[in-house]
């Protein structure tokens, strides 16, 4: 009774007795120890174990299922001696040999490549060139690939590069490059025995200038393993790097649309949406998405490309798909620069108009400001929350919800009446444009007895586009008169900028009287003066100054 | 010097001139090489054939093809290149001039 193993030679699998594998072992080691040119090494080693896989094949019959000891004498018959293999320019090279045997043995276990299996392909065979490659199951990287497909489709990008990277394994080294050397005990054992062998073999032949040839070589192989380990580290970040991009680019262009919704606002539907309302045209929003879309990603997947041409130490020539990429690239920033300097000359004009609003009873001496319930925002909008106006847009089939109107209100030394006035404005190709997008402007303001009641949002259509289009209210409150905040008012009058005690401050249910240009706070113990409330302005932020600090001129109170 | 190095210098040579010729009218691969080249007693194994076949190859005087075989691994079909057909034809006049060179100085120097 004897024990079989099965070994690959070739990519055929073959039961051969254990100590005959010994014998074999032995033999392609010696054979392999003829040649010192790397490459050269591993064809010719690639070939004659081509020729032993054939030579098995003839010798396994249906009655002879495995290769024993005499086949290998044979074999041996056959092909010859170990010298033999041995050409006159590998002879001075011949004494070195059994030191080298270490480092040959390092770089075979190494010459495992990835490669795309076709043959258990389903789409291009990445998944199971990747399992032969880590040694895991094909079916594993099936499920990576499609949990990643979920995830924003990085899947689809990943697979698509490696596609184009990673070559296929045509020919049959090609396979056993793919298929290398399994880990597994036999090769660790193999391994182990090596390195024994040479230790002995090195302090029987050690003499000192051979010494210092060693540790030559060894810091040269040393500095290269360092360069190829730290070219590793780039090969992994450029590529893990470019996928978190690639993801992120996703979340940003998609938002909730992205089929795991992840983060994202939930008041904004994407960027085709802002693409539509904010450039001109009817239908411009795909070209302009498309061409966004691969000016973002071409160079994400130029960097992960890299990467993975790093990491899996690929050379071969990709430049016509390297330049297809250039090509589509620059298109696509020349569409996209088109299309903005058309946008921009729809921004030429800027026109501002002040409507006057009658009041119901100017004359009371009290006005109670409040905010209309806001139904396509919140009431209550976090000014931490705010990533910017973006957030506080809205679309729906034929108009556009803009969430900012600004809110200021003035204290005059006159006496007389409450005043109340909008101010719209908006850009345009022309003026008489500007002044269209303006008069389309819907922001409606309720007065009732003594309260006014403003809307939390403007309004316009579609159509339109946004055009910088932006409603500030200006109440002027005379002198000894009592401003109220009512309902909602903290959706519209807030501070978005870091003042401390503005943001603590919440102004519904409190009352000001208007006394010289400042705003006493009725009720509160403090003497805090308030100059003028402005929404978070673009110009203009309340500044709260104490009782001793020298008033500024308002410039307001000339309007 | 050793008669055996000498030999093998010559052989060496020579069996480049011989696998070029052999493949100058027919694709073939190595198992067919070496069988006429046991029959003319010029090589008794294998195994000097393989690392000469890369290295012709990798001088760029051989390519080959990978051809599907019916009873076993793929086989490597080796063809001469355009510059392998030239290096060839530059051989064999050198060949045939040693060959009358070393007849020549053979018989006067006969005893």
């Amino acid at each position: 009774m004897n024990k079989t193993i099965s070994i690959n030679i070739s990519g055929f699998v073959f039961n051969i007795e254990e100590q005959a594998y010994e014998h074999l072992k032995q033999y392609l080691d010696k054979i392999r120890n003829n040649f010192n040119n790397e490459e050269e090494r591993d064809e010719i080693m690639a070939d004659i174990e081509l020729r032993i896989a054939e030579l098995f094949q003839e010798k396994i019959a249906p009655n002879k299922e495995v290769i024993v000891d005499e086949d290998i004498v044979q074999i041996q018959d056959i092909l010859g001696l170990p010298e033999d293999f041995a050409s006159d320019e590998d002879e001075k090279y011949h004494t070195e040999s059994d030191e080298k045997t270490t480092n040959d043995q390092n770089q075979t276990t190494k010459s495992k490549r990835l490669f795309r299996d076709t043959d258990n392909a389903t789409f291009a065979g990445i998944c199971s060139g990747l399992g032969y490659y880590f040694n895991v199951d094909r079916v594993v990287f099936r499920i990576i690939f499609i949990l990643l497909f979920i995830l924003f489709g990085t899947g689809v990008l990943l697979y698509i590069i490696l596609w184009l990277v990673v070559p296929e394994a045509k020919t049959t080294s090609d396979k056993i490059e793919m298929k290398g050397g399994a880990v597994n005990v036999e090769s660790i054992k193999e391994h182990v025995s090596n390195i024994k062998q040479t230790i002995s073999d090195k302090s029987k032949s050690a003499n000192v200038s051979e010494k210092v040839r060693g540790v030559v070589d060894k810091s040269v192989v040393v500095g290269l393993s360092v360069f190829q380990a730290v070219s590793k580290v780039f090969g992994v970040g450029f590529t893990i790097g470019g996928i978190f991009m690639f993801v992120f680019l996703m979340i940003i262009l998609f938002g909730n649309s992205g089929i795991i919704p992840f983060i994202g606002p939930d008041r904004i539907d994407g960027i085709p949406m802002l693409i539509e309302i904010i450039y001109p045209g009817q239908e411009p929003s795909l070209l302009i998405f498309i061409s966004l879309i691969l000016v973002l990603t071409i160079p994400i997947i130029a960097l992960v490309t890299l990467g993975v041409r790093i990491l899996f130490n690929y050379r071969q020539n990709i430049k016509i798909v390297a330049w297809t990429f250039a090509i589509v690239w620059s298109v696509a920033i020349g569409i996209l620069f088109a299309y903005n300097v058309q946008l921009a000359s729809n921004f030429k004009s800027d026109k501002q108009i002040r409507y006057s609003m009658p009041l119901e009873n100017a004359g009371s001496d009290e006005l109670i400001i409040s905010v209309m319930e806001d139904d396509q925002f919140s009431n209550h909008i976090d000014p931490y929350d705010n990533w910017g106006a973006a957030e506080l847009v809205k679309v729906d089939e034929e108009f556009i919800y803009f969430g900012l109107p600004q809110l200021k209100i003035i204290a005059i030394q006159d006496t007389g009446d409450f005043r109340v006035s909008i101010i719209k404005e908006s850009h345009g190709a022309t003026t008489s444009e500007a002044i269209n997008n303006i008069e389309r402007i819907d922001y409606p303001i309720i007065s009732k007895g003594n309260k006014l009641f403003l809307s939390p949002y403007l309004k316009m259509p579609k159509e339109d586009k946004l055009r910088a289009q932006y409603v500030r209210v200006e109440i002027l409150v005379p002198r000894g008169k009592i401003v109220k905040f009512g309902e909602n008012i903290d959706r519209v009058l807030r501070h978005l900028d870091d003042e401390p005690i503005p943001y603590a401050t919440h102004y519904e249910g409190t009352e000001w009287i208007s006394l010289r240009t400042n705003f006493y706070k009725k009720g509160s113990g403090d003497y805090n003066l308030y100059k003028t409330f402005v929404t978070n302005g673009d110009e203009l932020i309340d500044k709260i100054l104490d009782g001793r600090t020298e008033e500024e001129p308002d410039e307001q109170e000339e309007d | 010097m050793k008669v055996e190095n000498t030999k093998a210098q010559m052989r060496k040579g020579i069996l480049e001139y011989c696998i070029l010729t052999i493949l100058s009218n027919k694709e073939a691969y190595p198992s067919e090489i070496i069988s006429e080249m046991k029959e003319a007693k010029l090589i008794v194994v294998e195994g000097t054939l393989y690392p000469l076949l890369t290295r012709l190859k990798n001088a760029e005087l051989l390519h080959y093809k990978w051809v599907e075989s019916v009873s076993g691994p793929p086989r490597k079909y080796y063809s001469l290149t355009e510059a392998g057909a030239e290096f060839l034809k530059e051989l064999k006049n050198t060949w045939t001039e040693l060959l009358t060179a070393v007849q020549q100085i053979s018989k006067t120097h006969q005893k």
